[in-house]
């Protein structure tokens, strides 16, 4: 399922996919695939993704659904 | 047959000399100018993956080995086939984390790796070239270890082909 939040949270902040894997320290191809649902990140990840744009755990990957 | 110490001492100097500048090689692939690779969760997964699909089919061509060892010394010697075995494993790896992209480290020039394995290529392609035009690459209708530089430049090739096809399929996905 793709990640939509990551992507708008992302874009509101102005940062390319490359920007945002810098700030976390992975590829630009993970947050990719993090976007397009391909890859599951581990909890480290998503922590890391969550301070860098600025956001919480449910506001990025928690599925109400 | 026998090989006089003037031979092995050539192969070990031929080994040392190879490490080390195989050393510089990545010195220079990297941004950082350090040894170590660093490949965040995904690479380690998918490195991970392509390690297992490399070991199987390391263990698939050995058990051909033990199984047609005997047809197999008909048409290669020994360390040929072993080299076949390496360069098919290395080519397993190397696909599989190419394709899905985790080849490459957060610390390495991409660029920088595929102008090296350019230069390792043609170096192989020209002394399996010059074999194959002195007539030594098969010797009484086997292929010879002079056969290596051929195995490695195919290796090779098909390495670089699967970094620009996916580079190709990148730059497609980009412009959609």
């Amino acid at each position: 399922m793709k990640n939509l939040r990551l992507k708008a949270a992302r874009a509101g902040l102005d940062l390319s996919q490359q920007e945002l894997a810098d700030l976390v320290g992975v590829s630009r191809q993970t947050i990719s695939a993090i976007e397009k649902g391909d890859y599951n990140p581990t909890i480290n990840l998503c922590i890391a993704i969550c301070r860098a744009l600025g956001k919480t755990l449910n506001d990025l990957f928690w599925d109400d659904g | 047959m026998g090989y006089g110490e003037g031979y092995l001492a050539g192969k070990l100097f031929g080994a040392v000399c190879g490490a080390f500048v195989g050393l510089l090689l990545i010195l220079f692939m990297k941004k950082d100018g350090r040894l170590r690779c660093k490949y965040d969760e995904r690479q380690e997964l998918i490195r991970g993956r392509g390690f297992k699909y490399a070991f199987y089919m390391l263990l698939g061509c050995l058990v051909i080995d033990v199984l047609f060892g005997e047809m197999l010394d008909r048409v290669m010697e020994r360390s040929v086939a072993g080299m076949l075995y390496v360069c098919i494993g290395v080519i397993v790896i190397s696909v599989h984390g190419i394709l899905n992209d985790g080849y490459f480290s957060l610390n390495e020039n991409p660029k920088r790796a595929v102008a090296i394995f350019l230069g390792l290529f043609l170096i192989n392609l020209a002394g399996a070239l010059f074999y194959i035009h002195s007539g030594l690459l098969v010797e009484n209708g086997r292929l010879t270890d002079r056969a290596l530089n051929l195995i490695c430049a195919v290796t090779l090739l098909v390495i670089i082909l699967a970094i620009l096809w996916k580079n190709a399929c990148r730059k497609r996905q980009e412009e959609a």
